[in-house]
C-alpha cells in the first residue's frame, strides 16, 4: 500500500528485500553485469509503475520473477536482431559425463552460460532454469518452435565445448573414449 | 537421459547461486525509478511537454488558418458588394421625388462674389467630391445653395445679428443643391445686368397688370420701392470679385450697402420663416437684375431626396469655410424660369451651417438593418517577419541537416525551430582491448558474442542517428544595412534515436568480416544546451548565416564522446511576405 502511494521509504525497503533475488534471475539472461544492472532497473521500474496490477493473493516473488524474465526478453529482442551463425559443425560431439558439471562451481557455470550467444542463452535459461516449454519460449522470443529446439541443442553443445576448452583436466577425468562395444 | 541430467545439473547450480548486493545499488535503482517514472497519462514529463507543445502548435495553426480564411471570405464578399453596387443600384430611383430648384440669376453687378483663394479651393474640392458622388449636375465651387421659397422676405437693413436668423426654412421634401454662380463676373456683365434689370422690371410691370387689383396696388407700391432699392443695390454692387465676408480689398462699397446686399436676402428668408409676408414684391426684387442673354436661365432639378446626402465639406478647413460662409452669404445668380418669372424671383440662399445630411433611413422610410459580425481576436504578431530555410551543422563528432523556420519578433529578437536529422559519432576504439579498458565492459560479451573466440576484433565504432527539434532564441545586432551579428541560445529536443556499433573481425585466414549491430537509443528529450554565434548577410529577401557553436551536455549520454561538443553552422533563410 505504501509503495502504491509512492512512499520512497517503502520503495527502498522493497528493493533491498528482493534485489538479491532479482539479481540471480537477471544474471542468467545477461552476458555481463552492465546488462544485469539495466534489466534490474527496468524491471523494478515496471514493478512500481504497474504495482496496482499485482494480485496480493499470489506470492510477490513469482510476480517479480515474471516481470524480470519478460524484461530480459524485451531487452534482448530490442538489441539482438540477428540469428547466430556459429559454426556448430566444428563442435565435436562429446560423450558427456554429468559428473564433470558437478565438479564445476556455480559461478563458473554462470560464466559459461553468460558466454553463450544471446539467442542460445535465452532459450537455454528459459527452458532449463525457468521451465518454459518450447512453444512458450517461441511466443516470448518471437521465433519458431523449431528454432527454439535447435537453439537449445546448440546451447548444450556449446556448453560442452566450453567445459572441454576451459576445464580440460576435469574433462579428461570424467570422460573416456568408448570401446568397440560402446562401453567405457 | 543424459541430456536431462545435464540440464538438471546446470539448473541446480544456477538456482543455488548466491547474488551479492552492493549497498549503493538500492539507491541507484530507486533514483532510476523516480527519474523515469511516468508523470501523467503514462508519459514522462519531457514527452508530455513536447507532445503538448506540438498539439498546441497544431491547434493554434489550424485556428489561425480558419480565422484568416474567414476574414478573407468576409473581405471578399464586402469587395464584391462594393463592386456590384453601382451596377445594381441606379443613381436615382423612380420613386424619388424630384425637386425643382429655380435659380434666378442676378445681374453681373451682384453676381456671386468670389471666395477667397483658400475657401475657393476648399469649395472646389467639395464640389468635386459632390460631383464624384453624382449628386449634382452642374457644380461649381461652393458658394451658394439654392433653395426654393415661395416668397422672399423683405430686404432688411442692417447686419446679420445671429446665426439663427440665417437658418432657412426647414427642408422637408425639398432637396438642396449646391450651385455656383459665375464667381468672376466680367466688367461687361454689370451693363448687361442693368439691361436685364430693366427687362425684368418691364416684365414685372406686365405681371403686375395681370394681378388682382389688391395685390396689384400693393405690388405697385412695392414696385416703386423695390425699384428704387434695386437700383441702389445695383449701383452698390461692385464689378470685380469680392471675397466672401465682404472683405474686398478693392471694393469701394460702404459696409452698409455691400453686406446688406447679402444680409438683406437672408433677412427676407428669416422674415418669411416668421410668417411675415415679404415687404417687397419678389417679382420686383432688386436683386433680379437684367439678365444677359448669354446667361441662360436654368431650371435645375434637384437631386433625389432618397439616399441623397448633400455634400458637407470634409476637409480640415471645412469648418472654417462653413463659418465664413455662414457669416457672409453668397447670392447665387438668379435665374428666371419660364414659369415663375411673373410671380417671384427666387434667390439662392445659403445656410451651410445647417446640417443637410439626411439619413437614408429617414429618407427611404426603412428601418436600419443590423448586421452581425463575428469579430475574432487578431492573432498575428504585429510587425513580425517569417522566414524559412535550411541549415547544415558540422562538428568534431557530428553532422546534421535541418529544415528551419524563424519568426522575427522585432528587429532584434527572433525564435527559431525546425526539424533536424543527423548522426553523432560515438566511441571509436582500435580493438576490443582498447574498448574494454575505456568502457570497463567486455566488448565481446556485449556486442560480439556470436563472433568466434579465436577471431580478432578491430575498429570498433559507434554511430547514433538522431531526429531532433532544434529550438533557439536569438538576438540580432545589425550593423549596416546588409550585415549583422546573431547570438543564439537554445537546445535540441530529441525525438528519436538509433545506435549502431560496427566492428571488423578476422578469423584465421579468412577475410575480414564486418558486423553491425543496431539498437534503439534511449534518449532524453533535453540533454544539452546550444550556444551559437553567426555572421549574417542579407540580400533582398535572402539571408545567409555562418558561425560557430558550442554545445555542453546537461547529462551524459552514450552516443556522445565528450560532454562539450563544438562545430560550425551554415544557414540560409528566405523571408516570407513583404
Amino acid at each position: 500500500m505504501a509503495c502504491r502511494a509512492g512512499d520512497n521509504r517503502a520503495q527502498r525497503t522493497l528493493i533491498s528485500q528482493f534485489l538479491s533475488f532479482a539479481k540471480r534471475v537477471c544474471q542468467r539472461y545477461t552476458a555481463n553485469p552492465h546488462e544485469t544492472e539495466e534489466i534490474i532497473n527496468e524491471g523494478f521500474l515496471k514493478v512500481f509503475t504497474h504495482l496496482e496490477r499485482y494480485d496480493s493473493t499470489q506470492p510477490f516473488q513469482a510476480w517479480l520473477r515474471t516481470i524480470l524474465v519478460n524484461t530480459a526478453v524485451d531487452y534482448y529482442r530490442k538489441r539482438q536482431k540477428w540469428t547466430n551463425q556459429l559454426g556448430l559443425d566444428e563442435l565435436e560431439v562429446i560423450d558427456w559425463n554429468d559428473d564433470v558439471i558437478a565438479a564445476i562451481s556455480g559461478e563458473e557455470i554462470l560464466a559459461m552460460v553468460q558466454q553463450l550467444p544471446p539467442a542460445y542463452r535465452m532459450v537455454f535459461t528459459l527452458f532449463v532454469v525457468e521451465g518454459y516449454s518450447h512453444r512458450e519460449i517461441a511466443d516470448l522470443l518471437g521465433i519458431q518452435e523449431g528454432t527454439s529446439k535447435s537453439n537449445l541443442r546448440d546451447a548444450r553443445r556449446k556448453l560442452q565445448h566450453m567445459v572441454k576448452l576451459y576445464y580440460p583436466a576435469l574433462y579428461q577425468q570424467y570422460t573416456w573414449p568408448k570401446n568397440r562395444f560402446n562401453e567405457n | 537421459m543424459k541430456t536431462d541430467q545435464f540440464d538438471e545439473e546446470f539448473r541446480r547450480k544456477l538456482l543455488s547461486l548466491p547474488a551479492e548486493v552492493d549497498p549503493g545499488e538500492v539507491e541507484r535503482i530507486q533514483s532510476f525509478v523516480n527519474a523515469n517514472k511516468p508523470g501523467f497519462l503514462g508519459l514522462d514529463w519531457g514527452k508530455l511537454l513536447l507532445y503538448g507543445g506540438i498539439g498546441l502548435l497544431l491547434i493554434g495553426s489550424i485556428t489561425y488558418n480558419v480565422f484568416q480564411n474567414y476574414r478573407n471570405t468576409h473581405l471578399q464578399s464586402s469587395l464584391d458588394s462594393l463592386v456590384h453596387r453601382p451596377a445594381d443600384q441606379p443613381a436615382f430611383s423612380e420613386k424619388i421625388i424630384r425637386d425643382t430648384v429655380y435659380i434666378t440669376q442676378s445681374s453681373n453687378a451682384i453676381k456671386s462674389i468670389a471666395l477667397p483663394d483658400s475657401l475657393a479651393e476648399t469649395s472646389r474640392q467639395n464640389t468635386m467630391a459632390q460631383s464624384a458622388k453624382g449628386k449634382s449636375t452642374e457644380t461649381q465651387p461652393m458658394g451658394s445653395i439654392a433653395m426654393e421659397h415661395p416668397k422672399l422676405p423683405q430686404p432688411v437693413q442692417g447686419g446679420i445679428s445671429s446665426r439663427a436668423e440665417l437658418v432657412p426654412p426647414r427642408i422637408e421634401s425639398r432637396s438642396t443643391e449646391q450651385v455656383m454662380v459665375n464667381p468672376s463676373p466680367s466688367h461687361n456683365q454689370r451693363s448687361q445686368g442693368r439691361e436685364r434689370f430693366n427687362q425684368v422690371r418691364t416684365e414685372s410691370d406686365e405681371s403686375v397688370a395681370s394681378l388682382p387689383p389688391a395685390s396689384r396696388d400693393h405690388s405697385a407700391t412695392d414696385k416703386t420701392e423695390n425699384t428704387t432699392r434695386s437700383e441702389t443695390l445695383l449701383k452698390s454692387i461692385p464689378t470685380g470679385t469680392e471675397e466672401v465676408g465682404g472683405h474686398s480689398p478693392t471694393s469701394s462699397l460702404s459696409p452698409a450697402t455691400r453686406p446688406n446686399t447679402h444680409r438683406s436676402t437672408v433677412r427676407r428668408q428669416t422674415d418669411l420663416s416668421k410668417g411675415q409676408t415679404p415687404v417687397g414684391n419678389t417679382r420686383n426684387e432688386g436683386l433680379a437684375m437684367n439678365h444677359s442673354r448669354r446667361q441662360k436661365q436654368r431650371k435645375i432639378e434637384g437631386p433625389p431626396t432618397t439616399g441623397f446626402t448633400p455634400a458637407i465639406p470634409e476637409n480640415p478647413g471645412s469648418s472654417e469655410l462653413m463659418s465664413t460662409i455662414d457669416r457672409q452669404l453668397i447670392i447665387a445668380e438668379p435665374l428666371i424660369s419660364q414659369q415663375t418669372r411673373t410671380t417671384s424671383n427666387r434667390l439662392a440662399i445659403i445656410s451651410p451651417s445647417q446640417s443637410l445630411i439626411v439619413p437614408k433611413s429617414e429618407v427611404s422610410g426603412k428601418a436600419p438593418r443590423r448586421t452581425w459580425h463575428l469579430t475574432m481576436p487578431n492573432l498575428t504578431v504585429p510587425n513580425a517577419q517569417y522566414r524559412i530555410g535550411a541549415g547544415l551543422v558540422g562538428g568534431s563528432d557530428q553532422a546534421r541537416g535541418a529544415l528551419l523556420g524563424e519568426i522575427m519578433l522585432n528587429r532584434h529578437w527572433s525564435v527559431q525551430t525546425g526539424l533536424q536529422l543527423g548522426y553523432n559519432q560515438g566511441f571509436h576504439y582500435r580493438d576490443e582491448q582498447d574498448f574494454n579498458e575505456h568502457q570497463k565492459v567486455d566488448f565481446r560479451e556485449t556486442y560480439a558474442s556470436q563472433v568466434p573466440l579465436s577471431s580478432t576484433i578491430q575498429d570498433i565504432q559507434q554511430i547514433t542517428l538522431l531526429v531532433q527539434i532544434p529550438f533557439q532564441i536569438a538576438y540580432h545586432y545589425p550593423f549596416g544595412r546588409q550585415w549583422g551579428l546573431r547570438l543564439g541560445l537554445g537546445t535540441e529536443l530529441n525525438l528519436w534515436g538509433r545506435s549502431a556499433v560496427s566492428f571488423d573481425y578476422r578469423e584465421n585466414s579468412r577475410s575480414s568480416e564486418h558486423e553491425l549491430t543496431r539498437s534503439k537509443e534511449h534518449t532524453h528529450t533535453i540533454d544539452n544546451l546550444l550556444l551559437s554565434t553567426a555572421l549574417e548577410r542579407s540580400w533582398r529577401k535572402w539571408q545567409f548565416r555562418a558561425g560557430p557553436f558550442i554545445s555542453p551536455q546537461l547529462r551524459p549520454v552514450d552516443y556522445k564522446r565528450d560532454d562539450l561538443s563544438w562545430g560550425a553552422n551554415l544557414q540560409i533563410f528566405y523571408r516570407l511576405g513583404k
